[in-house]
């Protein structure tokens, strides 16, 4: 048995620990009824104020997590990730302020394992909530706790005008002595005034205090039906992506973390992938527009990507297994870095604040509106969606195949273009995926991924050239930053370059692969094969 | 997961002590702690108020398909869990003898929980066999605590021919001196000496104070019953020497508050 076998055996083990207090009783009456349990004795109660932490797009509860950090007193919180609906911790600190990324963590092994669900994601507070608690240890054999059995009971201005306060009695057996609880549960489950609960705790809570799971999915799955015209399917994928598109404009205002600005970009090249490649289905007075308005918002996008990209990749390349340069340099490159990326992070605002993107919505939603109703319609808004999507996957598939691919490391435009089809190929699979077998679909999606990782890391390394280039021009006009940096920038110039070598040498043996016949046997099937 | 085992082959000399109060410290600085007690007496357990598994149960270690975590348990405290002690453990060595690399065992049973903890204390028998070596040949560190007795500090030096001789690491053993009556003459001499010739010593030692005998009445590590008493403090100094010594005194934190609970949760 393996460690996830293990580990999730023992989960199935957990037992029910949550339950409600309900209308009518109150935690006097259940302290009283906790204080009678064999074994129980008074240890003490608390106030606190507990906030639930997660990501934008939920990250941790889609890992099954719970994050809670208490405030116990000033400036010192008590932070647990806790399996969701159970008491089982995966871990627990002490912190003197509330963590907005893993990188905050301070114990290098919480913030590797916390960094794994959470990535470049920020912890945004979803709910906070006043506690009461009063604690009861369960004594067994030999002085032992064998249990902890809290009652919290919650307040907030909003819980306050539910009228029925909300109160939780939650029983924590020691691990190893679950057996030994079971009369606890016994006797919990059989209390008056108790039920017992069958959801999570944590959600519960956060439902009362008004906060609701945002439902938000990056790349969303647009249900479609093959035979249905593409003209309002379309619109149908159009609509969802822009609403991607949307939900992360504030938090790329707020600049909250980088993956807002990530997702609106992926929203944008899908739509412009899905929009260009059925352009025959697109009113051709909108085709010209929307085109010319795709292009700008990626311009104006693209460069504050490149920064954060470089932000995110920099300790790689200046790390031990990297690239020879300084590290000591690192904190003024750094410094630099973030002064460009916050001057860009101004002009974006500005111009997602500017009568231009106004407007561009505006459009956006009246031709969407009109697609979906079938008034905007291109020359094939008509056919079949399947037969538009059969037709377009083929083509940008054969886009890829018969690319004419070099490898030459001083121009790197053949690199650009087989990404962009790619990037094309891989769109308007995930656009269309409902129209096609799942299993075939997921197998084409990663053999493209291999491909396209390999290019993106090769494109990041030329653009951060690029970048580093630009920076020590800067530098070589400023004496104290050209001691500080210049030698790192030499040094990390030329290993660059080496690496990209290797990189492109890669692109080759992937695209070597992808070009083999069971690629266009796996598409062939896909693209003749009913719908799912 | 760093792994300790506290090991002498002396008997009394105060490993299981340093075993409770050092994990005990651990926990505290909020490192997820298990203690491992593979001594048949079963003194860890008993200090940490688990008793030890009546049920022979060598098929626990020696069964592919059963998992260590099925014995764990929680102790009082949070952030520190514990394997309690088995009878069976007296059988242990005949057990693995019977397998193909009986040493590597042990230390395939407890991968499994390298990410569910961030430092192991094994609390070991005091012998010389089979589940020593597995002991040795597992552990990233070898914590011996010596009493200052010529007869004691012998014992050091072959258990460190012996390591080198059967090719496990010698530079993993940490000596310290445990017991220590700075009234006597013979104690300070050998320890000063001892410092002299031997680099790995870690410098702080244990006093012998009546504190730490208490803990068996007490059952709980000196910190929770005397915490500003000598003994305690000798311990809150030795875990900060073996902190970072073992490189682990980056992830120490400040104490998980009372009344987190006692189980980590």
């Amino acid at each position: 048995m393996n460690a996830s076998q293990q580990r999730a055996r023992s989960d199935g083990r957990r037992m029910q620990v949550h339950y409600l207090v309900s209308a009518g009783s109150d935690s006097d009456e259940i302290g009283a009824f906790v204080a009678g349990l064999k074994g129980a004795r008074a240890d003490g109660h608390d106030k606190i104020h507990r906030s639930f932490l997660d990501t934008f797009d939920e990250r941790l509860a889609a890992a099954g997590r719970s994050l809670e950090a208490d405030l116990l007193g000033r400036n010192r919180y008590l932070i647990q990730l806790r399996h969701g609906g159970s008491e089982n911790v995966d871990w627990m600190l002490s912190a003197a302020a509330l963590p907005r990324f893993a990188e905050a963590i301070a114990r290098p092994r919480i913030r590797a394992r916390l960094r794994r669900i959470t990535a470049a994601r920020a912890l945004l507070v979803q709910a906070t909530v006043a506690i009461r608690i009063r604690r009861y240890r369960i004594i067994g054999p030999a002085e032992k706790t064998i249990a902890q059995v809290l009652i919290e009971e919650y307040s907030s201005r909003r819980l306050h005008r539910r009228g029925t306060p909300l109160i939780a009695v939650r029983l924590q057996p020691v691990t190893g002595f679950e057996h030994a609880c079971r009369p606890l549960v016994t006797a919990l489950t059989r209390a008056p005034g108790l039920t017992q609960l069958a959801e999570d705790l944590a959600t519960l809570v956060k439902r009362e205090l008004g906060w609701a799971p945002s439902g938000y999915w990056a790349k969303p799955v647009v249900p479609l039906d093959g035979h249905a015209a593409s003209g309002t399917s379309l619109a149908q994928i159009l609509s969802a992506y822009w609403e991607v598109m949307r939900a992360n404009e504030t938090g790329i205002l707020a600049d909250i973390d980088s993956e807002f600005l990530h997702d609106f970009r992926v929203a944008l090249r899908s739509i412009r992938s899905v929009f260009n490649a059925l352009h025959n289905v697109v009113p051709k007075s909108a085709r010209k527009r929307f085109k010319t308005e795709f292009a700008w918002l990626n311009r104006v996008t693209g460069q504050h990507r490149d920064y954060d990209v470089l932000e995110y990749k920099l300790s790689d390349y200046f790390g031990t297994r990297g690239l020879g340069a300084d590290p000591d340099s690192l904190p003024a490159l750094r410094a630099l870095i973030e002064h460009d990326r916050n001057r860009e992070h101004q002009h974006l605002v500005a111009h997602l604040q500017s009568g231009q993107y106004r407007a561009f919505n505006r459009g956006w939603a009246k031709l969407l509106r009109a697609m979906a109703r079938g008034r905007a319609r291109g020359k094939h808004a008509a056919l079949p969606v399947r037969q538009t999507a059969d037709s377009a996957l083929a083509g940008c598939l054969a886009a890829v195949l018969a690319f004419e691919w070099s490898q030459a490391h001083d121009d790197l435009s053949a690199l650009h273009g087989l990404r962009k089809a790619c990037k094309k190929l891989r769109y308007l699979l995930e656009a269309f995926q409902s129209l096609y077998d799942d299993r075939l679909l997921k197998r084409a999606v990663a053999d493209l991924k291999d491909l396209q990782t390999v290019m993106g890391d090769t494109w990041d390394l030329h653009v951060h050239h690029e970048l580093l280039h630009k920076f020590a021009r800067r530098v070589a006009h400023d004496r104290a930053l050209s001691a500080a940096l210049g030698p790192a920038l030499a040094g990390l110039d030329a290993t660059l370059a080496t690496r990209q070598e290797a990189l492109l040498a890669g692109v080759t043996r992937q695209l070597e692969r992808f070009r083999r016949k069971a690629t266009q046997r796996l598409y062939a099937r896909l693209l003749s094969g009913s719908a799912p | 997961m760093i792994v300790v085992a506290i090991y002498n082959i002396k008997g009394g000399v105060g490993k299981t002590a340093a075993t409770v109060n050092l994990s005990y410290l651990a926990s505290q600085d909020g490192l997820r702690t298990l203690v491992w007690d593979l001594d048949p007496q079963g003194a860890t357990s008993f200090y940490f108020r688990v008793e030890p598994s009546a049920v022979d149960e060598p098929e626990l270690l020696l069964d592919k398909k059963r998992s260590l975590r099925e014995a764990i348990r929680g102790t009082d405290y949070p952030n520190l869990d514990l394997l309690p002690a088995n009878l069976s453990f007296r059988n242990l060595d005949v057990e693995l003898s019977d397998l193909k690399k009986p040493t590597r065992r042990l230390a395939k049973l407890l991968r499994p929980l390298e990410e569910d903890y961030d430092l192991a204390f094994l609390d070991c028998a005091p012998n010389l066999s089979l589940v020593s070596e597995s002991v040795f040949d597992m552990a990233d560190w070898l914590l011996v605590p010596l009493i200052p007795t010529p007869l004691s500090l012998r014992a050091y030096d072959q258990l460190r021919h012996f390591c080198q001789q059967e090719g496990y690491a010698a530079d993993k053993l940490l000596p310290f001196f445990s017991m220590v009556d700075r009234r006597r003459q013979l104690h300070c001499e050998l320890v000063t000496n001892f410092a002299a010739d031997h680099p790995e010593l870690l410098r702080s030692f244990i006093p012998y104070t009546s504190q730490v005998e208490k803990m068996g009445e007490h059952r709980a590590p000196v910190q929770v019953f005397a915490a500003s008493s000598p003994g305690a403090r000798a311990f809150q100094a030795l875990w900060q020497a073996l902190a970072v010594r073992i490189g682990i005194a980056g992830e120490l934190a400040p104490k998980v508050p009372a009344g987190a609970g006692p189980d980590g949760a």
